[in-house]
């Protein structure tokens, strides 16, 4: 039987790299100019808050929701904000947005903190302290979604640590491409970040709608989950779905391109450089 | 106030994102899923493939129809 919990982990895994990767950007163009105890202290408060957001949302939504119910309500979420993901991965691949570059980015932050004055005397810099708490957590609140919804579900198949596991595993992937970028002292701009984004978009998309489907049978007389041809196995074939539909709409997405003069993606702004 | 609408904005961009027809077609197309579980006797194998291919091809349009109108409209 294939494992899901394993596949769960590994889209928790690289999520958890993308956004650090994202995250690292602002804390080092925030440590670089406002001082580094300001942006390390904003880096510990928001990982305090998501830890806290994992523990309490994800036990309350294990402990008071019924089981066939959960694994709908996380499924059309997880395909919902993984074809989020797909959606832009999918523009990126057909050109039709620009690719993520996070030397750019960096650039961004570096003249946003030197424009923003001269640092206080003493004690945090509430500028540098702000930009990266906020930085942090909002890349890692959606560490922290994936996080949750992998654990509820893989928690209704019969393993309870699931949720802590995926948490593991996305904190082990954000220590070592942090640690990276503080060995190198610059942006990760080298990650192959849109493919990771492409690969993630998949793997969410195809979990949220294996789960959505199997909660149906809520709403049916029996209120238990329905069950796939194959069960798990039907997991592979729907990610070879999402990637031949996903390939099929960049195709279509160039041809469209074509016909209207073949338009240069805008450039992207600052408010854009999520997922 | 502001903070409720800060707070409402935040979840909007989390959740729904750049794509609105993208989100609204999921729940369209896990709507036909829910009352198809209610009202018909479907076999669930045919039901969750029936679905899935819904999904995929209600992606695949949202997504090439938003990019004509935004190509368009340039």
């Amino acid at each position: 039987m294939l494992d899901a919990n394993v596949v769960g982990l590994v889209a928790a895994v690289i999520a958890s790299a993308v956004e650090v990767v994202e995250a690292f950007t602002i804390v080092l163009a925030m440590g670089t100019t406002r001082g580094w105890p300001s942006a390390l202290a904003g880096t510990l408060a928001a990982l305090v808050t998501l830890a806290a957001v994992t523990g309490v949302a994800g036990l309350a939504l294990q402990d008071y929701l019924n089981a066939a119910l959960l694994q709908f309500v996380v499924g059309t979420l997880l395909l919902v904000f993984g074809l989020q993901w797909l959606r832009k991965a999918m523009l990126r691949s057909a050109g039709l947005k620009a690719l993520h570059d996070e030397d750019a980015i960096f650039a961004e932050e570096l003249a946003a903190a030197r424009a923003a004055g001269s640092r206080p005397p003493g004690g945090l810099d509430p500028f540098g302290f702000v930009i990266s708490f906020k930085g942090v957590l909002l890349e890692g609140f959606e560490v922290v979604f994936i996080v949750i919804t992998f654990g509820l579900g893989a928690a209704h198949r019969g393993v309870p640590d699931a949720m802590w596991i995926a948490a593991l595993g996305a904190l082990a992937a954000a220590t070592l491409v942090a640690a990276a970028g503080m060995a190198l002292r610059r942006p990760l701009a080298m990650m192959p970040e849109n493919t990771m984004k492409y690969a993630v978009g998949l793997l969410l998309a195809s979990f949220g709608l294996f789960w959505s489907v199997e909660g149906l049978g809520y709403f049916t007389p029996a209120a238990e989950s329905l069950e796939w041809p194959g069960g798990t196995w039907a997991l592979p074939a729907i990610l070879a779905l999402w990637l031949a539909v996903s390939r099929l709409t960049v195709r279509g997405l160039g041809r469209i391109q074509a016909a209207y003069g073949g338009a240069r993606p805008a450039p992207m702004r600052p408010e854009e450089a999520g997922a | 106030m502001n903070a409720l609408s800060a707070i409402g904005e935040f979840l909007y961009d989390f959740l729904v994102g750049d794509s609105w027809p993208l989100t609204l077609a999921m729940v369209v197309v896990l709507a036909l899923g829910v009352a198809a579980a209610r009202l018909l006797s479907a076999p669930p194998a045919v039901l969750a493939v029936l679905l899935a291919l819904a999904a995929a091809s209600a992606a695949c349009l949202t997504v090439l129809v938003e990019a004509r109108r935004g190509l368009r409209g340039r």
